[in-house]
């Protein structure tokens, strides 16, 4: 294609237009050929509407907060280590003994356990969703 | 063997322009038709992504408001 | 302190195998009990061994756990890695979504963000027609060249400009930002550890709230995967923020699997045919290489299976 293309450029009766308007044209015949493509891509569309019907939701979030990842059982050593983290650290604000050794402790660290494996559990759902 | 290779060097080796040129022609038609095939093939696997693939959406509201 | 711990813990061990080889030597030429020097052989053993595995253990102790120059949160949680498709080696980006990515960027990033390396004319036929790109430039005034009386004007932009900065200068877009100042984006797919599964996460990680126990300076979000953790973005990606032109729902990690797209398009425009190329090349090299080995072969087969026979002259004159 390149090369018939060069070829008719070089040649000394064809015309050269800085867009191009006539390959445009051509181009679109191709088109032909490419509604096997377009068809594909049809066929996806439906099944996103529905979602859409509804309160447009994240895919991220529903997969790793309401259906599975976060409660899955891989990722369950690291919810039962968080909220524990939370319990203790929010609990010395409510009146419960505080924890001397560690007065400044966070659950970031936690909190990136149970992420990390959340989001790694969600990844392959989120990407069949996604378009 | 001798056979075969008679006539090929008769027509092929004999002459050095011929053999060159030979050399030459087919480099170029070989590019040719391998930029071809493979061009192809990878209009196949990445069928639906290239701007190619899209653009007659664009290209048929030429000038109207698909991008405000 | 390894020296002299080891030292010690041979001598140790010296002094019992000493033992034990006087005791058993005592026992072999001596005619006391037999029972009693297995007893003590064990224990002499049993205590080398218990003094070996203690010198281990307290060296293992003392050097052999993992140190971390950062805390958890300094470093940043590491990135999920996602199956984007273009990244995959025979694949080209997806260019719908470049064109939805590229609407994000103009629509919600480019408010802070510059994309400074990227003219419009890079656009055109990648996510852009023609006459879209100059539309869009020329929605952009840009300095022309100074006039009869060297005033510079103002004139809407060409295909060859680039893309507008949001700020004039960097100080700024400090001043504008609380004193962070927004990065560029166009190289920020290659300048950042983790690529696009890092800037796809800082996107979407925004946690609803921090855990508990985190401290962060004023005007800083809580992001897992910003490294400190505190970052001066706030979260811009919410669900139909923007509309997409083709009818793709614009959930918050739609917006930002497409804009990443697109950085990595803006980082690495030539990756397309970069691909292509290496296609191409390597069948023709795979090709080329394999001929290789076979003209190798053909050369060398009568060298390697040659037998090399030597019959030595029969002399005339029969034995010297």
């Amino acid at each position: 294609m390149g090369f018939f293309d060069m070829l008719e450029a070089a040649l000394p009766w064809s015309t050269a237009e800085a867009e191009a308007p006539k390959e445009e044209e051509e181009k679109e015949e191709e088109s032909s050929e490419e509604s096997k493509d377009e068809g594909s891509e049809d066929k996806e569309e439906p099944e996103e509407e529905e979602e859409e019907e509804e309160e447009l939701e994240d895919p991220k979030e529903k997969f790793e907060e309401v259906t599975e990842c976060k409660e899955s059982k891989a990722c369950s050593p690291a919810k039962h280590h968080y909220d524990e983290c939370v319990e203790r650290v929010t609990g010395a604000d409510h009146g419960k003994p505080v924890d001397k050794k560690h007065p400044e402790e966070d659950c970031v660290e936690e909190f990136f356990h149970l992420a990390h494996c959340a989001t790694q559990c969600a990844a392959p759902k989120l990407w069949n969703a996604l378009k | 063997m001798a056979s075969v290779g008679r006539p090929l060097y008769n027509f092929l080796f004999r002459r050095n322009y011929v053999f060159l040129g030979v050399i030459f022609a087919s480099a170029f038609g070989f590019e040719i038709a391998y930029d071809t095939v493979t061009d192809r093939i990878w209009d196949n696997i990445n069928k639906g992504r290239q701007w190619k693939d899209i653009r007659s959406k664009y290209i048929e509201s030429e000038g109207g408001d698909d991008d405000e | 302190m390894l020296a002299r711990s080891a030292l010690r813990s041979k001598r140790t061990v010296g002094a019992v195998r000493n033992g034990a080889v006087h005791t058993s030597k005592r026992a072999a030429s001596s005619s006391s009990s037999s029972a009693d020097s297995p007893f003590r052989l064990n224990m002499a053993g049993t205590a080398a061994t218990a003094v070996a595995i203690g010198s281990m253990a307290w060296y293992y102790h003392l050097y052999g756990s993992e140190l971390h120059a950062m805390t958890p949160a300094e470093e940043g949680l590491h990135p999920a890695k996602y199956p984007w498709v273009h990244e995959q080696y025979l694949k080209t980006f997806d260019h719908q979504a470049l064109r939805r990515g590229f609407q994000v960027y103009r629509e919600v990033c480019s408010s802070c963000h510059s994309l400074s390396r990227i003219p419009y004319r890079a656009l055109v036929g990648v996510t852009h027609t023609v006459d879209e790109a100059k539309a869009m430039a020329e929605e952009n005034e840009y300095d022309s060249e100074p006039n009869d009386e060297g005033e510079i004007e103002k004139r809407p932009g060409k295909l060859s400009d680039y893309l507008p900065n949001p700020y004039k200068n960097d100080e700024a877009a400090r001043a504008a930002n609380n004193g962070a100042l927004p990065p560029d984006l166009s190289l920020m797919v290659k300048a950042r550890h983790g690529g696009c599964n890092y800037i796809f996460n800082l996107l979407t990680g925004y946690p609803e709230e921090a855990p508990p126990g985190v401290k962060l300076a004023d005007g800083l979000n809580f992001n897992p995967y910003f490294p400190g953790t505190g970052i001066a973005m706030a979260r811009v990606l919410y669900n139909e923020l923007v509309e997409y032109e083709d009818g793709t729902p614009a959930t918050t990690s739609q917006m930002a699997k497409d804009v990443v797209e697109f950085l990595n398009w803006a980082a690495e425009p030539e990756m397309d045919q970069r691909k292509k190329m290496g296609m191409k090349v390597l069948i023709i090299g795979s090709a080329l290489f394999a001929l290789s080995i076979w003209v190798k072969r053909y050369k060398w087969a009568p060298i390697k299976t040659r037998k090399i026979v030597y019959n030595p002259p029969i002399q005339a004159g029969g034995k010297h």
